[in-house]
């Protein structure tokens, strides 16, 4: 059997969501491995709720936020950023590949570019395989 | 503490979700779970018999959390929290699970779409569960309106809103009111004068004791919500500010620069001229080349920028049918010369165009079809034999063959752009662009002068390209709109601000260093941060970089993300 | 690369096109068409270049002539463009283009000339009456005379050097080289097509016209053969008088019903007639029934008393010789079958070019 990897996104309201619904109403497929959680800004996006995502047994973690200057908050998109980055050390220490974890931009108007995004992430955690950090958090507790 | 009680609802959208999603089957997994009393599909759940049928199970089984799996909670997420008002079950009870936008309608594979709805209601449900009571606030509503743009729409919506018997401030960057319906001669299909029109507009504008023009005026900035704005603009060098509840933005378009198209040469060779350049030679009645002489043969060539991937997708609306126009003005000024009407598709829309076009075609004007996929008309110079002053060569789409158009005047049909402010004022009033710059819309057809931030309402070719028709009504609409909302006398805002826990902040102040809205003090005696909610928009931000977890934003509290992303994953059990 | 003209369709105004702009290009009448194939001037592609005037295309091309005039384009068409007599126009206007002499551009876009050379032929017949003082047999002893100089000199003047332009516009000047073998294959197909209009039967429901055409034409060309060559007049041989009897009755028969169809205009083919169309159809009546009556008269032995009659007859000879033939729609009977057999060779040119092609790239 292939392995089909569980992918958590986290989408902005304004943007990302919104794109990610253009992409439906567009009718554009993509691959069904990504479930969306909404969070009004990508400024929201805690590292608690990503190392929560990796140790329920996700196996990627995608963030997605306006495009820098078109944050409805103004610059929740740049606290994102800059978390991220800090995120991402911290989780090759915990053992997680940092490509499982991603951030990218997407406006309401990209519909195509979250399909396209959606697919592209599917395969690169698919190229992965599935995510150890669950195991070892179970054998530890 | 209560006993959880929630009732999950799968909707099939008619056969939108349920020809690919197993939705009975997805009620019968939910069933299973803890708390859930009711779990049921429904054909149409935002139908009212969906609806009645929620409110009916809320007072029967007293239930006190609700989930609808359907579409997306961008749509439709208000009319249930209005059910749930009507049951009496407070409204932030509720839970949406996106299953069509995010599912139905972006998968092919059964199975793997019902897989995945059942973990996005498994996740609501196990988010409702945490969720809270929230209380609305009402503000008084600032019955004065602020619109952005002196164009036909900004004037349109001032008159309106001012008839009504309420202020409006009407901004304009420029040093004239009109825009550019004041540099068109006349207008299509009726060619009636867009000056006779526009003029007393203007005057009407200028002499009503409730329109306050600010000209040669610039934002600088725009703080507040819906129902209370402010602003500071500056005028001849001095600020002052005003304060208003809604904002019309109206700040229409730009004719696009055919400088970049180097097929045209414009500016290159001089008799290679753009629309609005011969709208001012109509408008002083006579059309001449650039040495003074009257032209025997003129071309008018479309879709100049529009409907081309390297300059602008989209098609811009309004240029066929004034090329039209001027096929039929310049006949009757020039009636012995050539006319070529150079098209891609001839998109005459609207009532009475496709008349008007049937007529033009009439007037002796040769209709010559390009294909923007096989390349653009060039323009060149031409010889002393040619007996013309350019050749236009191109491959004519419906013979087939390439052929040679001589002319002494071109005009350029060139594209609508989104003004060069739009995105300036869309960063101060808080509202969305879309790829081309123009702005969006809350709903394209529900909601189309509205935008998704509050009291902030959109018009005329700021939207998108559009004919003075349509900016007219999306004008009055717009007026409607703020009119309606100043009826109201008051509005209810947006509760799902940030909160802080006295007990546990520290005192660190880093919340305020994020707020983008300065909502966030600092209360020296108590040493803990404190959210101003009239301002706090509920980005959550600060509520991310709190160390001690003191902040909570309310209805994306940590433990109703958590326990979402925690039902995301339960998936242990799930075969088909 | 072509010049587009705008002014050329209005010189194409006098030839009967009306509706060249209501077309918009739909391909209806292109899709119906039971002879349209690709890259064809058939019949919304010679529209288009008519809207264009795209000068040399409608010259270069023999296309308008395959077309029979069914009339299903003009009747499909959703905007009445009447692309049939579109098509109709284009080929008088062709047989202006072929005519070296360029009278008959003078005739088919002058009315007033047209019936001031009708008149002056008439009034000359007449003159030679006078000289010869109206005696019958001197009179039809010219009369004998004139048509053999006048098939001769038509021919040999006329017919021949148009059919030679009509090769060098649509072969020769568009440099398409045909070997002299594929020519000469071609040339048993070419008098089939001219004395059969076998491609008429392609047209759907087409039957009864074919068919009434085709005696006529046999009728007409077997009248001409027994009173020039047989001596019909002169005879009395009983069976060339009988034959002459069935072939004169045959050509105004026939075209008293086409006369009659022009008038009601039922059909697509008949809605529409130029001056032109008139002349052809009147003329070749009034030729058939003269030269019957004539011979009636003679064989009643009344011609004597009757000079007039031939008089009458000599008058629509002439003017059918020396007007009508040469500078008229007579020549379609040409043009037509030398049409199929340019666009024959045409599309073999063409198809032994891309074997060249193909053997090359392959070697």
């Amino acid at each position: 059997m292939t392995f089909e990897p569980t992918i958590v996104s986290f989408l902005c309201n304004w943007c990302s969501y919104t794109g990610a619904d253009l992409a439906g109403t567009s009718r554009i497929p993509y691959s069904p491995n990504l479930r969306t959680i909404r969070i009004m800004c990508s400024g929201r996006i805690e590292p608690t709720f990503v190392m929560k995502a990796f140790r329920e047994g996700a196996d990627g973690v995608l963030m997605c936020g306006c495009h820098p200057g078109d944050c409805h908050y103004h610059e929740g998109n740049y606290k994102c950023l800059r978390r991220y980055h800090l995120l991402q050390k911290y989780i090759v220490q915990m053992g997680i590949e940092k490509e499982r974890m991603r951030l990218e931009w997407i406006s309401a108007s990209e519909g195509k570019q979250f399909a396209a995004l959606a697919d592209e992430f599917t395969e690169t955690i698919k190229k992965l395989g599935p995510s150890k950090i669950k195991k070892v958090m179970e054998t530890l507790t | 503490m209560e006993e959880i009680r929630i009732g999950v609802y799968i909707c099939w959208c008619g056969s939108n979700i349920a020809q690919l999603i197993d939705v009975k089957f997805i009620a019968g997994e939910i069933k299973k779970l803890e708390n859930v009393i009711i779990s049921r599909d429904y054909k149409y759940m935002c139908s009212d018999p969906g609806q009645e049928t929620l409110i009916a199970d809320i007072k029967q089984n007293k239930l006190n959390r609700i989930v609808v799996a359907a579409c997306s909670p961008r749509i439709h997420e208000p009319t249930f929290r209005k059910a749930l008002e009507k049951a009496g079950l407070n409204p932030y009870m509720f839970q949406m699970a996106n299953i069509r936008e995010q599912d139905s309608w972006v998968h092919i594979d059964k199975e793997y779409a019902t897989l995945k709805a059942v973990a996005l209601v498994k996740a609501a449900v196990s988010r409702v569960k945490h969720h809270e009571p929230l209380n609305k606030k009402s503000v008084e509503v600032n019955s004065a309106t602020m619109v952005i743009g002196g164009g036909i729409t900004g004037l349109t919506s001032a008159l309106e809103i001012a008839q009504a018997g309420k202020q409006v401030y009407l901004i304009e960057k420029s040093d004239s009111l009109g825009g550019i319906t004041a540099k068109i001669d006349l207008t299509y299909p009726d060619l009636k004068s867009a000056g006779q029109m526009i003029r007393p507009k203007i005057s009407q504008v200028q002499n009503h004791n409730l329109i306050e023009v600010f000209l040669n005026t610039i934002l600088e900035d725009i703080s507040g919500y819906v129902g209370n704005f402010s602003t500071k603009v500056r005028r001849n060098g001095t600020s002052e500010e005003i304060t208003f509840g809604n904002i019309i933005v109206a700040t229409g378009l730009k004719p696009f620069s055919p400088v970049t198209i180097p097929e045209y040469k414009y500016k290159v060779l001089p008799d290679v001229i753009t629309s609005i350049e011969l709208e001012k030679m109509l408008q002083d009645g006579t059309v001449k080349t650039s040495d003074g002489s009257k032209p025997d043969n003129i071309a008018i060539i479309h879709c100049v920028g529009s409907r081309n991937e390297q300059y602008h997708p989209y098609c811009s609306r309004t240029c066929c049918s004034t090329a039209l126009k001027y096929a039929n003005q310049l006949r009757s000024l020039l009636p012995d010369a050539h006319l070529f009407d150079i098209y891609a598709d001839m998109r005459a829309y609207g009532k009475g165009c496709e008349e008007f076009y049937t007529n033009t075609s009439n007037k002796n004007i040769m209709f010559l079809m390009y294909d923007q996929k096989n390349g653009l008309p060039e323009i060149r110079k031409a010889n002393s034999s040619d007996n013309a002053g350019m050749i236009i060569t191109f491959s004519e789409k419906l013979s087939g063959e390439n052929i040679e158009v001589p002319v002494d005047l071109v005009i350029l049909m060139t594209a609508v752009e989104a003004h060069e402010d739009a995105k300036e004022v869309a960063r101060l009033t808080g509202i969305s662009l879309c790829g081309n710059d123009f702005y969006i819309e809350k709903h394209p057809k529900l909601d189309p002068v509205a935008t998704t931030t509050d009291g902030v309402y959109i018009a005329g070719t700021c939207q998108g390209p559009k004919g003075i028709d349509e900016s007219i009504v999306q004008a009055k609409a717009a007026a409607a709109k703020v009119l309606s909302m100043i009826a109201m006398g008051s509005i209810e805002i947006e509760v799902a601000v940030s909160h802080v826990n006295e007990e546990v902040c520290c005192g660190c102040q880093t919340c305020i260093m994020v707020c983008p809205y300065k909502a966030i003090s600092f209360d020296e005696e108590k040493n803990v941060s404190v959210v101003n909610e009239a301002l706090c928009k509920g980005c959550g931000t600060c509520g991310s970089t709190c160390p001690t977890g003191a902040i909570k934003s309310l209805h994306f509290t940590d433990i109703q993300i958590l326990s979402q992303i925690e039902g995301l994953l339960k998936t242990e059990s799930e075969t088909i | 690369m072509n010049r587009v003209d705008p002014k050329f369709k209005d010189k194409l105004k006098p030839y009967g096109i009306s509706d060249w702009n209501e077309c918009f290009h739909c391909g209806n009448c292109t899709a119906i068409c039971s002879h349209s194939e690709d890259s064809l001037l058939m019949p919304r592609n010679g529209i288009r270049a008519i809207q264009l005037g795209l000068k040399d295309k409608i010259h270069n091309n023999v296309d308008p002539w395959l077309c029979y005039y069914c009339g299903d384009c003009s009747e499909e068409c959703p905007r009445n463009a009447n692309p049939g007599e579109l098509m109709m126009a284009l080929r008088r206007y062709l047989t202006t283009v072929y005519d070296w002499t360029g009278v008959s551009r003078i005739f088919y876009t002058s009315r007033t000339v047209m019936i001031a050379a009708f008149l002056i032929v008439a009034a000359a017949v007449v003159g030679i009456g006078a000289m010869y003082s109206f005696q019958l047999e001197p009179i039809m002893e010219f009369g004998h005379l004139f048509e053999k100089i006048a098939i001769i000199s038509v021919a040999a003047f006329i017919l021949l050097p148009n059919i030679i332009r009509m090769f060098r516009l649509t072969l020769i000047k568009q440099k398409i080289k045909v070997p002299l073998s594929t020519l000469l294959s071609g040339i048993a197909d070419l008098v089939i097509n001219m004395f059969t209009q076998k491609k008429t039967l392609d047209c759907k429901e087409n039957r009864v016209r074919w068919f009434e055409h085709f005696i006529l034409v046999l009728g007409y060309l077997l009248l001409l053969a027994t009173t020039v060559f047989l001596n019909w007049f002169g005879t009395d041989n009983i069976y060339i008088i009988i034959f002459g009897y069935v072939v004169g009755a045959i050509t105004f028969i026939v075209t008293f019903d086409f006369i009659i169809r022009r008038i009601r205009k039922k059909a697509e083919i008949s809605k529409f007639s130029h001056l032109s169309d008139w002349m052809f159809v009147v003329w070749l009546f009034l030729m058939g029934l003269s030269t019957f009556l004539i011979r009636v008269f003679i064989d009643i032995g009344i011609i004597q008393d009757h000079l007039w009659l031939y008089l009458v007859h000599l008058i629509i000879l002439a003017q059918w010789a020396v007007i009508i033939v040469p500078f008229g729609k007579w020549m379609h009977f040409l043009y037509r079958s030398f049409a199929i057999y340019i666009a024959e060779m045409k599309k073999k040119a063409l198809s032994l070019k891309q074997q060249n092609q193909v053997t090359t790239i392959t070697a």
